[in-house]
C-alpha cells in the first residue's frame, strides 16, 4: 500500500490534487450549463444549492493512509458523502471564537446573475469586453464554473489589459450577484515585424556604370495598434526601404463584425520598387542600362497600388476560413526588348507584366488548421493552410489566372530534452498569366537568398544550384515545391522577459518551374540536371520574447559564399 | 593572406557571442531560487506514521487576501516532498489542497480541504479561520516508516501555488490563445501573434503565485499519538 505513496513527482502530484479538487466540473461546465437552480425564496432561502456535494476525492499522492493513523473519520459533511446534504435555509450559527461555523454539506454555490459591471476599462468599450463573456444576466451561475477562469485568461490573452480580476458583488435581491470585471489596460502599440539586409548587386543606379555598389541594405518595420480607440480593431502600418524602392502597407482587422461572429480584415498596399530579370548576359534595347551592351539583368520598375477586403471566421477552435476580394492598379515600365541566354540559347525575357497600366482583381479563398501547442516554438501538432486565388471578371482586368497553394507543417516532441523535429511540405500551382510578384519566387524557397519583404524582391542573385540543375536559370516559376526537415534543439525555458531559446537545423530540396521548363528545356542541361531542383539548409537560434519571436538565421549569410551559375555564365562565352 | 582568416574567425565567433549574451540574460532572469522556511518534521512512535507542519501565512499578501473574499474560489496547493539529508532523492511525498470560496450572501468562506487520506468542507467568517487552514498545515501525513527510516536526517522541498492553472485547462487555453476567436491580436505566425501567446502562455506558467521553498536538515521531533489521546481523554 505504501509502495503506491512513493512519488515520482511531486509537482505532478499537486496539480493532479489542485485538479481533483478544481476539475470534477470541469467536464460538466464544458458540455452544459449549469443547470438553473434559483434560489425558490430569495428573500429567505440561501442560494447555496441542495445538490449533492461533488465528493472532492482524497489527495493522489497518498494512498489511504493507515486507518490508526488517517484524520477524523469523515463526518455528515465531508464530501465524500455521498447523500445529498441538506440546503442551509439559516443563517450561520453563531461561531466560535475565529469564526468557523463547521461545518456545511455543499461544495456547490449558485447565484442568479443580475447583472455584468465592467470597470477599470478607460479607452477599451464595455463592448470589447463583453465579447469574451460567456454569461448574461438572468443566468444561474456556479462560482466553480471554469468558464470564469477561461473568461479571465482570455481577457488577458486579448493584450489589451495587464491585470483582470473578476469578482462577485452582493445583488439587488438575495440570491442575485453582480459580476464585476475589472481590467487594467496595457500599451496596446506593438512591433509586429522587423526587416533588416544586406542585398548583393542590386545597386541599379551606381553613381557611375561599373562603379555600383556591391551591397546594398534594406529595412522595414511593420507596428499596430491591437485595440484602436479601445473597439478592439487592428490597425496597422508597415514599411520597406531599400535603394530606390519603397513599399508601404495600411492593415486593419475587426475581430467581431459589427458584434458577429465574422471578422473583417483589409489591406491598402503602395509599392514604389523594381525587380531583376534575366539569367545572365543580357542585352536590351530602350533602358538606361545600355542599349546593346551585355549586361547582368534588366530591371522592371513598376508601382502598385490597391487593396483587399476580407471575411472569415471561425469554424472550430482549430480552423478559420477566409474569403478575400482584391484590387490593384500597376503600372509598369521595362526595356522595349531584352533577352538573355538561358541555358546556351539567347531568348527574349518573358517579364510577366503588363507595359504601362493594368489592373488586376482576384479572390482569395484561405482555410486554416492550426493544432500547434506554441505559434512560435511549437512541439507538437498540425499547421495546414489551403490558399486559392482566382481571377474575378477575367474579361475586364488585365491578368487572368488561378493560384493554388498548400502548406502544411508537423511538429514531434522527441523523448529526449525537449527537442522537437519537425517537416514541412509546401506546393503550389499557377495557370494563365499572373504577374511576376504573384509567381513563386525562388528566394521564397530558398534559405540561402531573402524573402521578399511586402512583395518587393530586393535581391538579384540566383540560387545556390548545389546540384548542377536548371534551377538556375528559374527565378520565377509557376510551379514550386519545398520538404523541409528541422531540428530543434532546446537550450533554454524561462517565464519572464524571455520564454525560450532554440537552436535550430534544417536542410531540405525545392523545386521550382515553368511550363517551359519541361516542354522546352533550356540546352546545357541533360539527364537530371534539367530537374529544377536545389538544396536548401538553415541554422540559426529562435528565440521567443515578451516582445516577440526573433529568428537568428546563419544560412542568408552563408549564401553570399554561394552563387549558382548556368552553363553559359560558367563558360563566359555565347556559342 | 594573414587577415582574412583572421576576419573570418571573428565572425563565426558572433553567433556564438551572441548565444552566450542571451543565455546569460535568460539565466539572469530565471525564475527566483527556493526559500528556505521552518518546517517541523515529526515522527509519531505509535504509528510509526512521518508528519509535516508548516506555516506559510506570509505569502498570503494583500492581493491574495483580496482575492479571497471576491466571491469566486481560490484555490492554494501545498507540495512537498521529504528528502535524505545530502540527497536529491524523494523518499515521500505530500500535499494539501485547500478551495476558499466566500459566499456572497451569506457573508462567509465555504473551505475545502484535502489532505492524504481525508477530505473536509467547512465554512468560516473571519479570514483568521481561512488562514489557519489553508496557510498552515498541521499533521500534514508525510510519509511511514517503510518509505522512510526514523534515524535519518531529513529536509523537506516544497511547492506553494495559488490557483494552479491545471494541465486540462491549460491545454484549453492553448488551444483558445492558438486560435483566439474573436480577438484583433494577431494571425498565428506573426511576431505579434507570438508576443500575445507568448506572454500569455508562458506567464500562466502553473499557477498564478508560486513559491519554491526547501528546509534545513534535521532529525524529525517523536511523539506518541497514543499519549497524547490520553491527555486529550
Amino acid at each position: 500500500m505504501m509502495g503506491a505513496y512513493r512519488p515520482r513527482s511531486f509537482v505532478r502530484l499537486a496539480r493532479l490534487g489542485a485538479l481533483l479538487v478544481a476539475l470534477p466540473r470541469l467536464a460538466q461546465a464544458e458540455t452544459e450549463p449549469a443547470p438553473p437552480n434559483p434560489p425558490e425564496n430569495t428573500t429567505e432561502t440561501p442560494t447555496v444549492s441542495a445538490a449533492p456535494a461533488a465528493p472532492p476525492a482524497a489527495a493522489p499522492s497518498a494512498e489511504p493512509a493507515p486507518s490508526e493513523s488517517a484524520p477524523p473519520p469523515p463526518s455528515a459533511f465531508d464530501a465524500s458523502t455521498s447523500e445529498p446534504a441538506p440546503s442551509p435555509t439559516a443563517p450561520p450559527a453563531p461561531c466560535d471564537c475565529d469564526g468557523e461555523h463547521g461545518e456545511r454539506p455543499s461544495s456547490r454555490v449558485r447565484y442568479e446573475l443580475e447583472g455584468i459591471v465592467v470597470r477599470g476599462n478607460t479607452r477599451t468599450s464595455r463592448r470589447v469586453v463583453m465579447r469574451y463573456v460567456p454569461f448574461k444576466p438572468g443566468d444561474i451561475i456556479d462560482v466553480n464554473n471554469p468558464a470564469f477562469e477561461l473568461l479571465r485568461y482570455r481577457l488577458l490573452g486579448t493584450g489589451f489589459f495587464r491585470e483582470v480580476e473578476l469578482s462577485l458583488e452582493k445583488g439587488s435581491r438575495r440570491g442575485q450577484v453582480l459580476l464585476v470585471i475589472e481590467v487594467s489596460e496595457r500599451n496596446t502599440i506593438v512591433v509586429n515585424d522587423v526587416w533588416m539586409g544586406l542585398s548583393k548587386d542590386a545597386d541599379v543606379q551606381g553613381p557611375d556604370k561599373g562603379q555600383a555598389r556591391p551591397l546594398t541594405a534594406y529595412a522595414g518595420l511593420d507596428v499596430a495598434e491591437t485595440n484602436l480607440a479601445g473597439t478592439g480593431i487592428t490597425l496597422g502600418g508597415a514599411a520597406a526601404f531599400a535603394q530606390y524602392q519603397l513599399g508601404l502597407r495600411l492593415h486593419f482587422l475587426d475581430p467581431a463584425f459589427v458584434g458577429s461572429k465574422w471578422m473583417v480584415a483589409g489591406t491598402l498596399l503602395y509599392n514604389n520598387a523594381h525587380d531583376f530579370f534575366g539569367n545572365a548576359r543580357v542585352m536590351q534595347a530602350g533602358s538606361p542600362q545600355g542599349e546593346g551592351e551585355l549586361t547582368d539583368y534588366a530591371i522592371v520598375a513598376y508601382k502598385r497600388l490597391g487593396g483587399t477586403l476580407g471575411f472569415g471566421r471561425d469554424l472550430s477552435v482549430s480552423t478559420q476560413v477566409w474569403a478575400h476580394y482584391r484590387l490593384e492598379a500597376i503600372d509598369a515600365d521595362y526595356p522595349k526588348a531584352a533577352s538573355h541566354q538561358r541555358g546556351f540559347d539567347r531568348e527574349p525575357i518573358d517579364f510577366n507584366i503588363i507595359r504601362g497600366k493594368s489592373w488586376l482583381s482576384t479572390v482569395r479563398a484561405t482555410l486554416q488548421h492550426d493544432t500547434r501547442d506554441q505559434p512560435f516554438l511549437p512541439t507538437q501538432g498540425w499547421l495546414v493552410t489551403l490558399n486559392g486565388e482566382f481571377s474575378l471578371l477575367p474579361s475586364a482586368v488585365s491578368y487572368n489566372y488561378q493560384k493554388i497553394e498548400a502548406h502544411a507543417t508537423h511538429f514531434w516532441q522527441l523523448p529526449w530534452h525537449g527537442d522537437v523535429v519537425s517537416l514541412d511540405l509546401y506546393g503550389g500551382a499557377i495557370a494563365g498569366n499572373a504577374p511576376f510578384f504573384e509567381q513563386f519566387y525562388v528566394g521564397d524557397l530558398s534559405d540561402f537568398l531573402p524573402d521578399r519583404v511586402l512583395g518587393m524582391n530586393f535581391d538579384r542573385r540566383p540560387p545556390p544550384n548545389f546540384l548542377g540543375t536548371q534551377i538556375v536559370e528559374e527565378r520565377y516559376g509557376d510551379y514550386a515545391l519545398k520538404l523541409l526537415a528541422e531540428y530543434r534543439l532546446q537550450l533554454y525555458r524561462g517565464q519572464r522577459s524571455i520564454y525560450g531559446i532554440d537552436a535550430f537545423a534544417g536542410g531540405g530540396i525545392y523545386a521550382l518551374a515553368n511550363a517551359r521548363t519541361f516542354s522546352d528545356p533550356p540546352t546545357g542541361y541533360s539527364g537530371l540536371a534539367r530537374i529544377p531542383v536545389d538544396l536548401t539548409a538553415t541554422l540559426g537560434i529562435r528565440a521567443d520574447t515578451a516582445v516577440g519571436g526573433f529568428t537568428f538565421s546563419l544560412s542568408n549569410a552563408l549564401g553570399f559564399a554561394f552563387t549558382g551559375k548556368g552553363p553559359a555564365a560558367q563558360q563566359g562565352s555565347t556559342p | 593572406m594573414s587577415e582574412k582568416p583572421a576576419r573570418r574567425r571573428r565572425w563565426t565567433w558572433l553567433p556564438l557571442l551572441f548565444v552566450l549574451f542571451v543565455a546569460r540574460g535568460a539565466a539572469a532572469q530565471a525564475e527566483p531560487p527556493p526559500v528556505q522556511r521552518d518546517v517541523d518534521l515529526s515522527w509519531d512512535t505509535d504509528k510509526s506514521l512521518l508528519y509535516l507542519d508548516i506555516g506559510f501565512r506570509d505569502i498570503i499578501d494583500d492581493g491574495i487576501r483580496n482575492k479571497l473574499s471576491r466571491g469566486l474560489p481560490t484555490t492554494i496547493v501545498l507540495t512537498a516532498t521529504i528528502q535524505k539529508a545530502g540527497s536529491g532523492e524523494p523518499l515521500s511525498s505530500t500535499t494539501q489542497t485547500c478551495r476558499i470560496t466566500w459566499h456572497v450572501w451569506e457573508e462567509a468562506y465555504y473551505v475545502e480541504i484535502v489532505r492524504p487520506g481525508s477530505s473536509q468542507a467547512r465554512w468560516t467568517t473571519t479570514l483568521e479561520g481561512v488562514l489557519r487552514r489553508c496557510a498552515e498545515a498541521h499533521r500534514l501525513l508525510a510519509g511511514d516508516a517503510t518509505q522512510v527510516s526514523p534515524a535519518l536526517q531529513l529536509y523537506a522541498r516544497g511547492t506553494i501555488q495559488i490557483n494552479p492553472v491545471s494541465a486540462e485547462v491549460l491545454q484549453q487555453l492553448k488551444r483558445w490563445v492558438m486560435r483566439p476567436s474573436s480577438t484583433g491580436t494577431a494571425a498565428p505566425g506573426d511576431a505579434l501573434f507570438s508576443t500575445f501567446a507568448g506572454l500569455f502562455m508562458q506567464r500562466i506558467g502553473d499557477a498564478e503565485h508560486e513559491i519554491h521553498f526547501f528546509t534545513r536538515a534535521r532529525l524529525p521531533t517523536r511523539f506518541s499519538s497514543k499519549a497524547e489521546e490520553r491527555r486529550a481523554q
